[in-house]
């Protein structure tokens, strides 16, 4: 009855066959992309692809949805303080003392929300879609060492299960009557002391076994290291990674040469 | 020279690091001499602090590479000195199955996960592709081979992980606990797994294993482990036999063998069975055949009686973790009179958890209502409801945190709000009970696992609480715990205490439960007393549920005068002993 907290999706998708090399490239384009640009329309547009390309990959509408929810507070939070606290140029359309709302401002905190939203959903389309074993191994071939890309990789495995461990604690010490400390901010931290010492001391305990699961499964075995699939740039691939750079190049002129999208408006 | 041997341990001692500077290490192995030839299938027993999984890293040679520690005398696995091998270059001959799912599924996908020690010992991809198929064919997972290891259920990720092992090719297998927190289901699923494993042949095993009945199916050998030596070896048979030297070793045997020797005593018989079929063929043999008639049920006993006030009242509950998923819970009503003891029992992901977590506020009803003591628990907070319920949950060792025993079990009575001198008093009665006054200032942290566990009970016991839920206590539990557990739970039965014991062990369920629930898909699908419960074979059976083997004998017997509502080993020596005519 436990809910998960997997990113990738396994399908069976252009986006899931393509080289996390190449993907990982065009992402990083993207995001460089969403960076530059504060016109909104840009960054909507960026948005919209990176959703396309999830919903082509056969990601369900249920997995985007969850992680607008996820991404809601955040974005409210955008549109609210951003037009409030920096206003920007131009007529008030309302002033409550210090506070002042503009046109600008308001496009200002539509625009920062856009990119936020159209950041992480570029990062979902490599995350979603990426076997991390693949990732990992894409890295390995770009020069990083095997043990960091095992680290890194493992690292992201287990941030769900110690979660999961500290839900089940916290459970476990409300049963026993435990509560937050409504006090200030030091007692509210203090409170959670039986809570984080025993998921520290959990945590600790199953990396010391993960270890030994490792080892006695060979990590470090005095061979060569093999890989059941090999990554490989297709033809395919190549085009993904020349169109995207294009687009990109495409993108920095009109940026930068022509001074387009330096405003959200 | 021994190339007959696969595993060789001589004159076996280890100590793990002392917990603090100044502290005595331990002994943790203290003296053991273990010789295993191939294709054997050694299993090992013993009480929680007997040193099982410490042998098992031993032999695997994972310790003391990884673990620090000091070791004495020598193991050897298939010729080579694990000395000299570190973990390693021992990959390809001794492969571990580890108690714990978590630590040692890792990877995305099913396949990735069996593939990455094939991976490790730098195989061809298509050789490794052709284990991995054979692998997940042997096992039965094909059909989850793009899927993540986290989301299987518990028997699914316990036969990956044996498949993740099994796939690099092992000359030794060291299995620790393979049946450890499976539910039936996930249970029966191993054991097929390991009767697949056995009918191959091609390797030798070592298991480490609790459930009796597992052992009896499999191990040519048994070994009882106490402290770190070898106190008892033999077949599993011979050593079933002796019921009360393993009781004192910290050892179950299965139910019937009890029976048999219960038997054997009281009747001064030689009986010797250990499956249900061997005891049937032993115990009608002294009876005769009655006719049809003497072979049916007993009509259905009556209701249970209603007690006075209830304790724990849930009507039409409805609960969902996620809107749009399907509902954990779908419509249960549960009436339970206060000092009752009630087992909840079902499959894992029946609904059992989700449906206790309401009674403490851990979890909110999304339709109905559930109220404790007659408060409407939508009223009160969780710390409110800590007052009116008390839990165990699985592993409880994993909640203790403070930095002595005494603070570690006056948390609970000190959240409730009590008076200094109340919560001393309650600390000081709850030690005393649970025989921890002398350890009341060390840090728990560096306590036997046995006493650890007393901690977690002393904890609960000093919050006293009207009502008291366990979630599947026996998960991890050898039998000394479970004997103290179950011996204080029922002092606070004999208290007018309400108990609702979650569990999916129908054996424990039969012997303490004066009435059971049967949770299935969310919703209650049977509820009475144990006896009548027993004889709903269908509806066991859709839940999953296997019926004890003290039961389905006294079923089995019923066309030779028995009426079949024994519900356990004593009160079947009883009625048979009466049945042949005491000392005949």
């Amino acid at each position: 009855m436990s809910q998960s907290f997997e990113l990738y999706l396994p399908r069976d998708s252009w986006l899931h066959r393509m080289d996390p090399r190449a993907k990982l490239w065009v992402v990083l384009l993207a995001a460089t992309v969403g960076l530059m640009y504060r016109h909104i329309f840009v960054l909507a547009g960026l948005l919209l692809l990176a959703h396309l390309a999830l919903l082509s990959a056969h990601i369900p509408a249920e997995r985007l949805r969850w992680l607008w929810a996820r991404l809601a507070p955040l974005l409210l939070m955008i549109l609210i303080l951003q037009p409030l606290f920096a206003p920007g140029p131009g007529p008030d359309l309302l002033a409550l003392g210090p506070l002042r709302l503009t046109v600008s401002g308001l496009l200002e905190g539509v625009s920062f929300a856009l990119r936020a939203a159209a950041l992480a959903f570029v990062a979902a389309v490599l995350m979603l879609t990426t076997d991390p074993t693949l990732l990992v191994q894409g890295l390995v071939r770009l020069g990083l060492p095997y043990p960091w890309g095992l680290t890194a990789g493992l690292a992201i495995r287990y941030l769900p299960t110690t979660f999961g461990l500290f839900a089940a604690i916290s459970e476990a010490q409300q049963a026993r009557g435990w509560i937050v400390d409504q006090g200030g901010f030091l007692h509210r931290v203090r409170s959670y002391v039986p809570i984080l010492v025993a998921t520290i001391i959990g945590a600790l305990r199953l990396s010391d076994n993960l270890g030994l699961a490792l080892a006695a499964r060979g990590l470090g075995y005095n061979a060569q290291r093999t890989t059941l699939h090999d990554v490989h740039l297709r033809p395919a691939d190549w085009l993904a990674v020349a169109l995207g750079s294009l687009a990109f190049i495409g993108m920095v002129v009109l940026r930068f040469g022509l001074g387009f999208g330096a405003v959200p408006w | 020279m021994e190339t007959q041997t696969s595993v060789l341990a001589e004159g076996l001692r280890f100590a793990y690091p002392p917990p603090a500077p100044g502290e005595v290490a331990a002994w943790v192995i203290d003296g053991l001499d273990l010789r295993l030839q191939p294709g054997g299938w050694l299993a090992i027993m013993g009480a929680s602090d007997a040193g099982k999984t410490t042998l098992c890293l031993l032999l695997a040679g994972l310790a003391p590479h990884l673990t620090d520690g000091t070791m004495e005398g020598h193991v050897v696995v298939t010729g080579r000195d694990t000395r000299q091998h570190p973990p390693p270059a021992l990959a390809d001959t001794v492969g571990l199955l580890f108690q714990e799912a978590e630590a040692q599924l890792f990877s995305p996908t099913v396949e990735a996960e069996v593939a990455w020690g094939l991976e490790n010992l730098g195989l061809p991809p298509a050789e490794m592709q052709q284990r991995i198929d054979d692998m997940l064919a042997l096992l039965r997972l094909e059909h989850l081979r793009h899927r993540t290891p986290t989301e299987l259920s518990g028997g699914e990720k316990k036969r990956l992980a044996l498949a993740s092992v099994l796939a690099m090719q092992p000359t030794v297998l060291i299995l620790d606990e393979p049946m450890g927190g499976l539910d039936p289901v996930g249970r029966q699923e191993v054991l097929d797994a390991l009767s697949r494993l056995r009918h191959e042949g091609s390797v030798t095993i070592l298991m480490t294993e609790s459930d009796p009945e597992a052992v009896a199916a499999f191990a040519d050998r048994l070994v009882i482990l106490d402290q770190g030596r070898i106190a008892l070896e033999a077949s599993p048979r011979d050593l079933f036999r002796q019921v009360e030297r393993l009781a004192a070793l910290g050892v179950s045997v299965p139910q019937l063998a009890q029976l048999a020797a219960v038997l054997n005593r009281r009747l001064g018989s030689a009986f010797d069975f250990i499956s249900v079929d061997e005891a049937q063929a032993n115990l009608q043999r002294p009876l005769t055949a009655k006719d049809a008639a003497g072979a049916e049920a007993p009509s259905s006993p009556p209701a249970p009686a209603a007690l006075a006030g209830s304790s724990v009242k849930v009507s039409d509950l409805w609960f969902w973790y996620e809107q749009e998923s399907t509902p954990a819970l779908r419509g249960v009503n549960l009436n339970v009179p206060t000092g009752q003891f009630v087992a909840l029992v079902g499959a894992n992901g029946s609904g059992k958890t989700t449906l206790v977590k309401h009674l403490n506020g851990l979890l909110r009803p999304r339709r109905g209502g559930v109220s404790v003591g007659g408060q409407d628990t939508s009223q009160c907070s969780v710390g409110e409801l800590a007052r009116s319920v008390g839990f165990l949950f699985q592993h409880p060792e994993q909640q203790i945190f403070s930095a002595t025993v005494q603070k570690e079990v006056a948390f609970g009575p000190r959240n409730l709000g009590l008076s200094p001198e109340e919560v001393d008093a309650r600390v000081e009665s709850a030690l005393a009970r649970f025989d921890l006054s002398a350890v009341a200032e060390r840090p728990p942290a560096i306590l036997s696992y046995g006493l650890r566990r007393r901690i977690t009970l002393a904890s609960l016991a000093a919050m006293d609480p009207p009502v008291l839920v366990l979630d599947e206590p026996t998960v991890g539990l050898d039998a000394p715990g479970l004997r103290e557990t179950f011996q204080w739970l029922a002092e606070l039965h004999a208290r007018g205490r309400t108990i609702l014991l979650v569990t999916h062990d129908m054996a424990l369920a039969a012997e303490y439960a004066e009435r059971i629930v049967v949770v299935h898909e969310g919703q209650i699908l049977g509820d009475g007393l144990p006896a009548g419960l027993f004889e709903q074979h269908e509806l066991l059976a859709r839940a999953s549920l296997a019926l004890p083997p003290v039961i389905a004998l006294g079923q089995a017997l019923r066309p030779f005068g028995l009426l079949g509502d024994c519900l356990t080993v004593d009160a079947f020596c009883q009625e048979y002993a009466a049945l042949v005519g005491e000392g005949s």
